[in-house]
């Protein structure tokens, strides 16, 4: 930095608030924090940052070493910032662009306190969902219905009845769900998705998908695995049973005629509408040839 | 609207700069100007509150990022991120700033981002103290309310 000439006065605290909120994002979240302390114009910036990191990650091991009570004071404290925090954000209708809530080695968190804070973050528009409470924390659907999700990271979250339903989220581009030990039911129904989908759930037997286009997936157990693919002129649904273990279709790997699909026991295909066959049947070689299965089972509506 | 032709943009302070269209519209602002009015196109531009000394400046990074957007070949990635280094270096505090308001005015996102990523490295691993004495930042907190805010973020410290 040349320091030619000599800095008279604080310019930087008089940059409009989005400036200073986009050079917070470039910062680590203790570093963003820290930020704070600088004065009251740089706290109040921070205290409507639209980008909110709420990581606990502390190990206490083998906490004999350390006062219990002051451990749980400590966890209190951590649970009161993100409640005042979130509240103030309600309260005040500031926009709320990412809720990173990530709590390792913490003890139980009230689930009405979680409702509360994704509900928050749902009604204040929030674009990047990504969190991590506790193997118990039954994820609301309210989550799964806002409007204004982008990209929704889960992980260590329990479902209702092991089933995870997405719908209405409009532009929705990337779904990330990992560590679903007993998921079995994944359904989507969107209009389209531009990113991908990722999910990571050993146990899943059934996965809906009602999209334009399926861009990545990875299921090591999967049974059965329904797509929608609507494409401008046809609509094509596939069928996919027993073990599945692996897909990746891609609109300009299809478009090559290569879809590197794995060998699949049993492929089921059914179409919902008859008309446009000639993509479908080119479609139809191309998985043919790419998955080839032993049983075919073709079902034309 | 002249669409390989060259534009005029004209600074707050009345400099009048003639450059290439494929480089003013790096800034979104300009594009949707042009976009929707093609009066823009035949004449002159003008450049809200950025003095030309900015100006100046903003259209030497556009330049060179719109020719390398242009021809991969002529400069490299390596070549641009020697430049936008350079370019970041040379900058004293004021013209960062400045650069900083003109680049959100004008949604130059590539700029912005690497001026506000220049500004978030400044700031990187240095004490509240020493991110005031950079920036010349006066600390208005009282010891009590600086405690109250050390307490309120327990993680965060």
């Amino acid at each position: 930095m040349a320091e030619t000439t000599e800095v008279s006065q604080d310019g930087i605290s008089k940059l409009p608030q989005p400036i200073i909120h986009h050079i917070l994002s470039f910062l680590e979240p203790k570093e963003e924090a820290k930020t704070s302390l600088l004065s009251k114009a740089w706290l109040s910036r921070w205290n409507t940052r639209p980008i909110l990191h709420f990581i606990y990650s502390h190990d206490w091991g083998s906490s004999y070493d350390t006062d219990i009570q002051v451990i749980k004071t400590i966890h209190e404290n951590f649970m009161n910032c993100i409640d005042t925090t979130l509240l103030r954000y309600h309260h005040q209708k500031n926009g709320i662009d990412t809720l990173n809530l990530r709590l390792y080695n913490f003890p139980f968190v009230s689930p009405d306190d979680a409702d509360r804070w994704l509900q928050i973050a749902v009604e204040n528009g929030v674009k990047r969902l990504s969190i991590r409470i506790y193997n118990y924390y039954v994820l609301p659907q309210t989550v799964f219905e806002a409007k204004s999700l982008l990209e929704l990271s889960l992980s260590k979250c329990r479902l209702h009845h092991h089933l995870i339903q997405i719908i209405r989220c409009r532009g929705l581009a990337n779904i990330k769900a990992t560590k679903l030990q007993k998921l079995k039911r994944f359904s989507v129904t969107l209009e389209e998705i531009s990113g991908s989908v990722e999910v990571e759930a050993p146990s899943l037997e059934d996965f809906n998908y009602d999209l334009k286009l399926l861009q990545t997936s990875y299921f090591s157990k999967l049974k059965n695995l329904l797509m929608m693919l609507n494409q401008s002129e046809i609509s094509l649904g596939i069928k996919f049973s027993s073990n599945l273990v692996g897909m990746i279709v891609d609109e300009m790997l299809m478009e090559n005629g290569i879809i590197p699909l794995p060998e699949v026991e049993e492929l089921a295909i059914s179409f919902d509408r008859t008309d446009g066959l000639d993509i479908v049947y080119l479609v139809v070689d191309n998985i043919l040839f790419a998955c080839r299965p032993k049983t075919i089972v073709l079902n034309l509506g | 609207m002249a669409s390989k032709g060259n534009l005029t943009l004209k600074s707050c302070n009345g400099k009048e700069f003639i450059v290439e269209e494929k480089v003013a519209v790096m800034s979104t602002t300009i594009k949707n100007m042009v976009d929707v009015d093609d009066s823009f196109a035949q004449g002159v531009i003008p450049i809200i509150g950025v003095d030309g000394k900015i100006l100046a400046k903003l259209i030497e990074y556009c330049k060179e990022h719109a020719e390398a957007d242009e021809d991969e070949e002529v400069k490299s990635e390596e070549y641009l991120k020697k430049f936008d280094e350079k370019f970041v270096d040379e900058l004293n505090l004021n013209d960062l700033y400045d650069l900083l308001k003109a680049s959100n005015y004008l949604e130059i996102t590539k700029l912005l981002n690497l001026l506000c990523q220049k500004v978030a490295s400044m700031i990187k691993g240095k004490k509240p103290e020493e991110i005031r004495r950079i920036f010349n930042i006066k600390n208005d907190f009282t010891p009590e309310e600086e405690e109250e805010i050390n307490r309120q973020n327990p993680w965060a410290f």
